[in-house]
């Protein structure tokens, strides 16, 4: 994997507009793969923002904001790696986000919400989605900053 | 639910399982496009019972009068014959009643609500019908620790202006029997369903005009398809609507080829009514296709409940069943706190929504178009988690020794319950005169 995505405009301009003030992606450039990979994170991530938050019909515009900011988010990235990790990040936040919207989307829909949460079942959906949720935070971990357990042993002095 | 030699213990709780608990696995990205034709009513027999006329009139009876001739009226069954009529006037009768070798006998009260059978939380049934083609009309059954009118096994059934409410497990209920009609009746307060037809193919049977509310299930089919017809009822505030659905616990599964047609299902989410086996995981659903195939569900207004309208989800119980083949038409679908149209994953292909008036859909575009998801584990999940609620004991629910009593001023009588009997339903070669 290429370290460093990141050109410089090939016309050499110095002088910062506005426009490069708001939208910083014009400061650099990614090659095609790191592109491509930005945006299959911003799809899957606008997907999974529309699946988990259906339930309140507003599938399409979350959809339409989330993979356009994820693609924001993930373009300003200075490096494929970072772009990688970043997605990664994204996605499992999500995930760690879909229970707690699993359970509003019943406790707006009912008289009595506490009836209807706080039970072991509902436990038992956290630990799911958090489960699931664990496996692209290390994955994105582990491409941000290497291997994770010699740091682990490192910060704990083993 | 499956009657057991010996102990006769007919609770199904021990015996359900979740609703499609591979739903989370077995939910692959898919491409599907809604298409034309198909699905619903594919099966080895057709979902809907065709009108059979009206049941022809018995000339040959006598009539066996509760209490003026019969202190009880089991008394006036034991010497009853086939065709008469044991006609019980206005009282509050304390008995469990049997009719196991009398068929084609007609019960019938003399005033719907004055005519009460009275379990007092210790009797089991208010009516237990083990003969062909009995027919119980225009009485009131409370307080039984099982059931209020209950056949099974027989050829031939009906229950018209009855009125089942605060009984333990069902209030109008057929079991293994074929040839039956539900009609204008009322059951409420019940831990299971309201109405009941299980085990059948084809039943042959017709559920029409009863109104069904504070029960875990309005309707409950286990099993049960062929020649089946619940329309123009009303089914509300029970924990779940109308749910045909398949199980192993009882014969021939999965369920196959009900006809669901023009029924108002309203606000199906009471976390107050009594629970006890499945109520709570078809919790908030209106009309809950639950591992069945081949149903046609056509022109329901269906609104106002906490998860889903209209769903086809997966059952898990020995098997898996997925849902497939059904088709759900013209139907009118508002007010969902998730979905008005869902189909959960796993799913077997086949499922059709058609021409549906609804708002929303899991996934999206259900009722027409392009989707990238054929079905949706997040629907299945919802029915698996309330599940595992009820499984831990930790679901919400009510008494169903305190739960309302019906509104007896609402509930239609017999009109005329002095005519002659007729036969339970009109079928070739039947009873009738």
């Amino acid at each position: 994997m290429a370290e460093e995505s990141t050109d410089h405009d090939a016309a050499g301009r110095g002088d910062e507009s506005v426009l490069d003030g708001v939208l910083p992606l014009f400061d650099h450039t990614h090659d095609t793969l790191t592109t491509a990979v930005v945006v299959a994170f911003a799809a899957a991530v606008g997907l999974l923002a529309g699946w988990i938050t259906a339930d309140f019909g507003v599938r399409t515009p979350v959809f339409v904001v989330a993979a356009v900011g994820t693609g924001y988010l993930l373009y300003t990235q200075s490096t494929r790696r970072a772009v990688l990790a970043a997605g990664l990040y994204s996605l499992a936040t999500l995930l760690a986000v879909a229970p707690f919207l699993y359970e509003l989307g019943l406790i707006v829909a009912v008289d009595s919400p506490l009836r209807h949460v706080l039970s072991l079942a509902d436990l038992v959906i956290f630990l799911v989605f958090w489960v699931v949720a664990v496996v692209p935070a290390l994955v994105g971990n582990r491409v941000a900053n290497g291997p994770l357990l010699p740091r682990v042993w490192a910060r704990i002095g083993i | 639910m499956v009657p057991q030699a010996g102990n006769e213990t007919y609770s199904r709780r021990d015996v359900l399982r979740s609703v499609g608990a591979g739903g989370i696995v077995g939910g692959g990205l898919q491409f599907a496009y809604d298409g034309e034709g198909g699905a619903g009513s594919g099966g080895e027999f057709p979902a809907g019972q065709p009108d059979r006329g009206e049941p022809r009139r018995y000339e040959d009876f006598a009539t066996h009068r509760v209490p003026r001739e019969y202190g009880t009226i089991q008394a006036a069954v034991d010497a009853a014959s086939p065709r008469d009529l044991v006609l019980v006037g206005p009282g509050v009768y304390r008995e469990a009643v049997t009719v196991t070798d009398t068929p084609r006998l007609t019960i019938r009260g003399t005033s719907r609500n004055d005519v009460v059978l009275d379990g007092e939380f210790q009797r089991e049934d208010a009516v237990f019908v083990t003969a062909d083609d009995v027919v119980l009309e225009n009485m009131t059954a409370r307080h039984y620790t099982r059931n209020a009118f209950f056949w099974t096994a027989v050829e031939g059934y009906r229950g018209s202006y009855l009125t089942a409410h605060n009984n333990r497990l069902y209030g109008v209920y057929a079991f293994d029997s074929v040839h039956g009609r539900f009609e204008n009746s009322y059951a409420s307060g019940h831990t299971d369903s309201g109405f009941y037809v299980g085990q059948c193919e084809p039943c042959h049977a017709l559920v029409e005009n009863v109104r069904a509310e504070y029960n875990a299930v309005g309707y409950s089919g286990t099993n049960a398809g062929g020649y089946l017809t619940v329309r123009d009822s009303v089914w509300r505030h029970n924990m779940g609507g109308i749910v045909p659905n398949s199980l192993d616990t009882e014969a021939n599964p999965p369920q196959d080829s009900v006809r669901v047609e023009g029924n108002l299902v309203e606000a199906n989410h009471d976390a107050d009514a009594p629970d006890s086996a499945f109520g709570y995981a078809a919790f908030g659903t209106g009309i809950n296709v639950a591992g069945g195939r081949n149903n046609v569900v056509v022109d329901n207004t269906v609104r106002d409940h906490a998860n889903f309208g209209i769903v086809a989800v997966p059952m898990i119980d020995a098997n898996l069943y997925e849902p497939s083949n059904n088709r759900f038409e013209g139907n009118d679908v508002s007010g969902s706190g998730r979905a008005d149209l869902a189909l959960g994953e796993p799913q077997a292909g086949g499922n059709e929504f058609v021409d549906n008036d609804a708002g929303s859909a899991r996934p999206a575009r259900l009722n027409g178009g392009f989707s990238l998801l054929a079905g949706d584990p997040w629907v299945t999940l919802v029915l698996i988690e309330q599940f595992l609620q009820l499984e831990m004991g930790a679901s919400p629910r009510g008494n169903w020794q305190t739960a309302p009593e019906p509104p007896f001023d609402e509930l239609e009588p017999m009109p005329d319950p002095e005519r002659p009997p007729r036969e339970a339903v009109r079928r070739n070669g039947g009873g009738g005169s």
